[in-house]
């Protein structure tokens, strides 16, 4: 039998590939966050112990990361392969004083490796569907490689699946899909999957308007084609929520599922409320503003209308991320920079999109890095002894309680909450200089006309 | 030949797996986890069945003339005050930790470690304890009060069934205030000074939201978690006999068992937290009483199965096994009384 030739560009992929999987692996031996962790595990033991994912105390999302999390814990189960879960250092204890989400009570090595070796799979997955992408819209394979390896040696990226074991990454994946799905008109999968991506983590909830506008332009001439498409994958969408969300509606359990919206707002005061809820306005206004635009620009240029719509979702996270703005969030906000440095044909917004996301690569890092410092050596130190845990417990709490880094906490924090508010200025810019510009020759070509007709 | 549509491929492969997550949580947990006991002599043979690979501990105690719980009452009854601070900070996300969740919790968490519990209110109680004083079937039973009060209709001027009972043979767990200090009824809270004393023969305790940080003899046997000790009892001050486990700063402990009678007090220190929940249960289901004594241990690997032979040669009193799967991460547990 032949075999098949493995050409240049597949060897390209399979090396950026493998030496993103080798840092993800690395960095996931030597350095993980604590905190996470041990609500992963606890969600895990819950249902081990017939208590569903709400039942006992550790699960604070929509179910779709819990279903994730108790098929590896089916497999892990299956497979018989990893009976020490985690164990507690009493060394560690007085750290967990601190109240800074560190932990005595640490996962063990294996089942660090076992959930965020899935993590680091789907990080590698997402750079292939962003390569697929940029090479399909722009047509240039180089620039999909560019865009590929943005993503897979993106520090913070690697970071939060690696280090911290956050799933942020599969919903960016899950949403990229549907983007894909939505190009082949596989509607109804497109809407089962992007279903997924909601109620991973809710920032792809705002991008509906802008799916609806594509699906909307991709059927122009056929309002009644338009209308089916977007129908089956409302019917994906609804069937995959249904599915989700029966079984935590029969438990009494929907409460729960949202707590981590409702809880958010209850612990404000009335001044931050009321300040959060402003920021909500303007995102949502952003939002909207995005949608109708592009519906715009995608009827008058169908040709360019995947261009829009791979802008239009970076740019909603983005406005969206205004709301909430956190280093744990940059896999979903990472999309916006990278369309923006490689797709556009124009010089000047490839720059601003590598400035954006070099500003957003760097304050995200150094937030999440100055976030656990020396905490993170835990796992690694308990386990294997590489340092002595009552210095290392020390190290902690001075790095934890000191000033520089609650300073540059502090300082990082608002570079991104600024830059958040930056792009949705540059956004609300970028749209009312198309508008204006295009009011102003509008203006002048009527004005033209009349001195014409004098 | 057909190409693989990976894109589709993808799609199926993702949602069959979250369906089968869903199922996996939400299916009945029955006959992931057993376990047996029997006794030959001095030779006590457990096993344990386990789902996949888990460590796990096997303890048997000497509890002298104690008898450990089979039985436990939650006490909450929403028409009566209760005085605890249900308004302690919880990570984002997670539920207010008020006295129905921290229940709920507390009885989810017993259930898996093999003892379902019993919710009373505050008549069914005075009913429940009046009538096992009056056929003396106290001994091995429990009660759960984390309302910071006790009712009145078992605890007052003219009725202390509560006292009584305790004396009988029953245990007392109790977090979220000041031991013995309020009763209530239906039309408040009654302070009453000293009435800590009445079970566990002492008034002084920590009034501080006090983190501690040194392990107490079988902390790490029984995998306790919580480092608070706000509510905790001066033991040492204490002329019941009493046993200290958990954490502590040399002066509080975060779990403190007090002989009453023939029966004891059990005080967790601390705000209401999901570590307090999980030591809470582990004591009741473990058997751990004031005068425990570990007579043997063990611990491995149970992969799918697990035997071994505990040596009770040593035991004088009332024997206790304690099983338990998973560690920190206690999947299952039983207790079994000899």
């Amino acid at each position: 039998m032949k075999m098949k030739q493995v050409t240049p560009l597949q060897k390209k992929i399979l090396l950026l590939l493998a030496v993103s999987l080798a840092i993800h692996l690395v960095l996931t031996a030597c350095y993980a966050h604590t905190f996470d962790y041990e609500y992963w595990l606890m969600v895990m033991q819950n249902i081990e112990t017939g208590n569903d994912l709400y039942g006992l105390d550790a699960f604070y999302y929509t179910p779709v990361w819990g279903d994730l999390l108790s098929f590896c814990d089916l497999v892990i189960e299956a497979c018989g392969i990893i009976p020490q879960w985690g164990d507690r250092f009493i060394e560690l204890v007085p750290t967990e004083d601190l109240r800074v989400l560190t932990q005595a009570t640490l996962a063990s090595p294996a089942m660090n490796f076992a959930i965020k070796a899935c993590l680091a799979v789907a990080d590698l997955a997402v750079g292939y569907v962003i390569f697929i992408l940029i090479r399909d819209l722009s047509g240039s394979e180089k620039k999909g490689l560019i865009a590929m390896a943005l993503w897979c040696f993106n520090p913070i990226i690697i970071y939060m699946s690696a280090g911290q074991g956050q799933f942020d990454n599969i919903s960016t994946l899950l949403l990229l899909v549907t983007v894909l799905l939505l190009r082949r008109k596989s509607y109804f999968m497109a809407g089962i999957i992007y279903g997924m991506a909601v109620w991973i983590k809710i920032f792809p909830g705002f991008c509906l308007f802008i799916l609806i506008a594509y699906m909307w332009t991709q059927h122009r001439d056929d309002r009644r084609e338009a209308l089916k498409s977007m129908g089956l994958a409302a019917a994906g969408l609804l069937l995959t929520t249904a599915v989700l969300f029966l079984p935590v509606i029969l438990n009494g359990e929907l409460a729960q599922a949202f707590s981590f919206l409702s809880s958010r707002t209850m612990v404000m005061t009335e001044a931050d409320r009321l300040r959060f809820y402003r920021k909500i306005a303007w995102a949502l206004l952003t939002v909207l503003l995005i949608f109708v635009y592009m519906l715009r620009r995608s009827y008058a240029c169908p040709e360019k209308a995947d261009h829009y719509l791979l802008y239009g979702i970076g740019g909603t996270v983005m406005a969206a991320s205004l709301i909430l703005p956190g280093y744990q969030y940059a896999a979903s906000l990472m999309i916006f920079p990278i369309v923006l440095a490689v797709l556009p044909s124009e010089r000047g917004y490839r720059l601003l999109g590598y400035a954006i996301f070099t500003v957003l690569t760097a304050t995200t890092f150094t937030i999440a890095i100055f976030f656990m410092g020396p905490a993170g050596l835990s796992i690694v130190s308990a386990f294997f002894g590489t340092n002595d845990l009552t210095v290392l417990c020390q190290q902690i709490i001075d790095f934890l309680t000191g000033s520089f880094r609650t300073g540059v906490h502090i300082k990082c924090s608002k570079i991104l909450e600024d830059l958040s508010l930056f792009c949705t200025v540059l956004i609300w810019t970028y749209i009312f200089r198309n508008y204006f510009g295009r009011l102003f020759d509008w203006f002048v070509k009527k004005l033209g006309g009349l001195h014409e007709a004098h | 030949m057909k190409r693989i549509d990976w894109l589709k491929a993808f799609v199926i492969v993702f949602c069959v797996v979250v369906l089968i997550g869903e199922v996996y949580a939400y299916a009945p947990a029955e006959g992931r986890y057993s376990s047996t006991l029997t006794a030959d002599g001095d030779r006590l043979t457990y096993g344990l069945s386990v789902n996949g690979s888990h460590e796990y501990t096997a303890i048997l105690l000497d509890n002298g003339d104690y008898t450990a719980v089979d039985t436990v009452y939650l006490y909450y009854d929403p028409t009566y005050a209760s005085c605890v601070n249900e308004d302690v900070g919880v990570i984002t996300g997670a539920m207010k930790m008020t006295q129905r969740y921290y229940l709920d919790q507390l009885a989810r968490t017993l259930e898996y470690k093999g003892i379902t519990p019993i919710y009373v209110n505050a008549a069914e109680l005075h009913d429940i304890l009046g009538a096992q004083l009056a056929d003396g079937t106290a001994a091995g039973k429990g009660l759960a009060i984390m309302a910071g009060a006790i009712p009145d209709t078992v605890c007052g001027v003219s009725n202390n069934c509560l006292l009584d009972w305790i004396s009988a043979g029953g245990s007392l767990y109790w977090a979220g205030n000041v031991l013995g200090s309020y009763v209530s009824s239906t039309t408040g809270l009654k302070t009453v000074a000293g009435g800590q004393a009445w079970f566990v023969g002492t008034v002084i305790y920590n009034s501080e939201d006090t983190y501690v940080h040194n392990a107490l003899e079988y902390q790490d046997l029984f995998c306790y978690e919580y480092t608070h000790t706000m509510y905790s009892v001066k033991a040492d001050t204490s002329s019941q006999a009493y046993l200290l486990t958990g954490y502590t700063d040399g002066e509080y402990a975060t779990i403190s068992l007090f002989q009453h009678g023939a029966g004891q007090v059990c005080v967790f220190g601390g705000l209401f937290s999901p570590k307090q929940v999980r030591d809470v249960a582990t004591t009741i289901c473990s058997g751990l009483c004031y005068c425990s004594q570990v007579i043997d241990t063990h611990d491995g690997i149970a992969n799918r199965q697990a035997n071994g032979t505990l040596d009770a040669s040593q035991l004088v009193g009332n024997g206790h096994v304690y099983l338990s799967v998973g560690g920190y991460f206690c999947v299952y547990a039983k207790g079994y009384s000899l």
